[in-house]
């Protein structure tokens, strides 16, 4: 699992034009034919299941997401609707202004911007049946998960209800509510922009917050900005990472670029809680056990955290186990390397070559291959995917950041 | 059964001259319909149990059977009603007006989806209209023409000749799907419903307007001609 998602993120952050390649040709056909029959979440979770949409070509992904957003718009009727079921009023009762037609689409809802006293908000509002599918869409990608992450079906299962989880949390409005809320409030201290919530005119289906104006992430890389301001971007971004993840345990597990703004002023806006990973205590004490770069070279106290982290298992073959310490060895020294030094340049096209040839080389490798048991805990799924989210916008912005995190602020007790 | 007449005379003698209504009527015999399973063994007895005679019963319905053809007109009655008064009804296109309909009728039909259900499947198998539906359909059915009409002049809907005076038959068609889809959801709130309602109205739409259909039809006429 660790060999596919880092082949795919890292052929992502190179060159994502070539993806096709990477995956074995041989399966590769009959794993898009499978995969375009699948709509609306089946789709999401092959897609978080491949760990991204660009291990497909990009083909593929354009004609996924259309059928991804192809879901219209919910008609003002419907909108009406869920407005007096939880309210009890009309949106044009509650608002001074609201706009009928919506003017984003979020992967399953839609946004609608309104005024009251004065003030622009954001108006969040779910497709209806969203939750309703999530179960049985998982149950159609399943076998496809299977083929492009070379598991058993059987070690697929702690994963797929690890994702089947997270899903359903995104369908419950009153839970982001609460958690956007908690989050910001704790977060206020650092250098970013967040939305203030209205949770009385919140609930399962509708969240309303602030309306941020601004420029999204990836439009506001492309008008140039100076090297100076990407720096102050990306360390805004890695500080906001750090703080979640050592000090709260909890993080927003979704660093797409779509969920972030430049506001007019030139601070970071974060917008979308809707994914959020809570961090087990035992999980966090191991993974990052692996930051401390050292590790590596005491073999005992390595092989043994791997094993904790069911990285390696105890039917290994002692020929397995010898050949997935040095590749996992491998992989954490390069991914940690941010972490060793006290700035690292995420613009450095070689490092991130260095992520790609590794795991294209594990990829490829045949004893790799043939061992199909499911390897890492399932907590895993979601801090990595934040990682990687996280590195990738970061190499976009080619921003150096102060990457060392402060000692008082990694809690790890050393001797477990 | 014995107590609920001790209790039905009681209510009589506290109101003693409060005006019996259709209103009280249809509750009356719905709630026993629902709570015992069957109509009334008869008119005399129902209309004895109210605390009212056989002949006030007539002035207002003539059969147990024009009771539940009442309930289907009431229910669509309000909801029309309902739409109607909504003040932002009036600057919705066609498509938004019947889609209203829908999420207000369902509404409204929630208040009655026990009596709905116990009917729905022997109402929906009868090959003609039923009796109790008739005056249900009639109503939506100049309302759907209304819309047809609206959407005709909207540019929403395209007329074509001799079959867009039936479109609005073909609303009857899927409001009777909706109802349907409706009786068999178990979802939470019914909120598969409202997913189903806002696809078929799409897809009705987009049959209704210019379409492909229009464009394969030309094209065929064309070749005919030209053979």
């Amino acid at each position: 699992m660790g060999g596919n998602y880092l082949k795919y993120y890292a052929k992502k952050m190179v060159d994502s034009e070539t993806s096709r390649d990477t995956l074995d040709e041989a399966n590769a056909a009959d794993v898009y034919e499978s995969l375009s029959q699948l709509k609306g979440s089946a789709l999401k979770v092959a897609q978080m299941m491949s760990m991204d949409q660009n291990v497909l070509p990009k083909a593929y992904t354009d004609k996924f997401q259309m059928a991804q957003y192809n879901a219209p718009p919910l008609s003002y009727p419907l909108v009406v609707k869920t407005f007096k079921k939880y309210f009890d009023q009309s949106p044009d009762e509650i608002f001074e202004t609201f706009s009928s037609k919506a003017l984003n689409a979020a992967s399953i809802g839609q946004v609608h911007q309104a005024t009251l006293e004065g003030k622009k908000l954001a108006v969040k509002i779910q497709y209806p049946g969203v939750a309703n599918s999530v179960s049985s869409d998982l149950k159609l990608a399943k076998p496809i998960a299977m083929r492009l992450m070379n598991v058993k079906g059987k070690d697929l299962d702690k994963y797929l209800q690890e994702v089947e989880e997270k899903l359903l949390e995104e369908t419950d409005y009153s839970l982001e509510l609460r958690r956007s809320m908690d989050l910001t409030q704790k977060c206020r201290d650092l250098d970013i922009r967040f939305p203030r919530y209205y949770p009385e005119y919140s609930s399962e289906r509708v969240i309303t917050m602030d309306w941020i104006d601004g420029t999204h992430l990836s439009e506001w890389i492309a008008t140039n900005p100076s090297q100076e301001k990407r720096n102050q971007i990306g360390q805004a971004l890695w500080d906001f990472y750090n703080y979640q993840i050592h000090e709260l345990h909890m993080v927003h597990a979704d660093p797409h670029p779509g969920n972030f703004l430049i506001t007019n002023e030139g601070q970071l806006a974060v917008l979308d809680f809707g994914c959020v990973k809570e961090i087990p205590l035992d999980f966090y004490e191991d993974y990052f056990q692996f930051m401390d770069i050292e590790l590596v070279k005491k073999p005992l106290e390595f092989n043994a955290l791997l094993h904790k982290m069911e990285f390696l298992l105890p039917e290994d073959k002692p020929a397995e186990t010898e050949y997935f310490t040095r590749v996992f060895g491998e992989m954490v020294s390069l991914l940690c390397q941010p972490f060793g030094v006290e700035e690292f340049d995420f613009s450095n096209k070689e490092y991130f070559a260095g992520i790609y040839a590794l795991g294209d080389q594990v990829a490829a490798d045949k004893q790799f291959r043939k061992s199909n048991a499911a390897r890492g805990s399932k907590h895993g799924i979601y801090i990595n995917r934040t990682y990687f989210g996280l590195y990738n916008i970061l190499h976009m912005l080619e921003a150096t950041v102060k990457t060392k995190v402060p000692a008082d602020l990694m809690n790890i007790s050393k001797a477990s | 059964m014995c107590r609920m007449a001790t209790k039905a005379k009681t209510t009589t003698k506290t109101t003693a001259k409060a005006k019996i209504t259709s209103k009280h009527i249809i509750d009356a015999y719905l709630k026993y319909v629902l709570t015992e399973g069957k109509q009334p063994p008869s008119v005399f007895k129902f209309a004895n149990d109210l605390g009212m005679s056989e002949a006030e019963f007539y002035s207002h319905f003539t059969s147990f059977e024009s009771i539940e053809k009442g309930v289907w007109e009431g229910l669509m009655g309000e909801t029309l009603h309902v739409i109607e008064k909504d003040s932002n009804y009036e600057s919705f296109n066609a498509r938004e007006k019947l889609l209203s309909f829908y999420y207000t009728h369902l509404e409204v039909l929630k208040g009655r989806r026990s009596f709905i259900m116990i009917r729905w499947t022997g109402l929906k198998e009868s090959m003609k209209t039923p009796d109790a539906l008739k005056s249900y359909k009639e109503h939506f059915l100049k309302f759907a023409k209304r819309i047809v009409v609206e959407g005709i002049n909207g540019d929403e809907i395209k007329e074509r000749s001799f079959i867009s005076d039936r479109y609005n038959q073909a609303f009857w068609l899927q409001l009777v799907f909706v109802i349907d889809f409706w009786v068999k959801d178990t979802s939470a709130d019914f909120e598969q419903t409202d997913a189903a309602i806002e696809k078929a109205v799409n897809l009705s739409f987009e049959l209704l307007s210019e379409s492909t259909l229009d464009r394969a039809v030309d094209f065929v006429k064309f070749l005919w001609s030209t053979k």
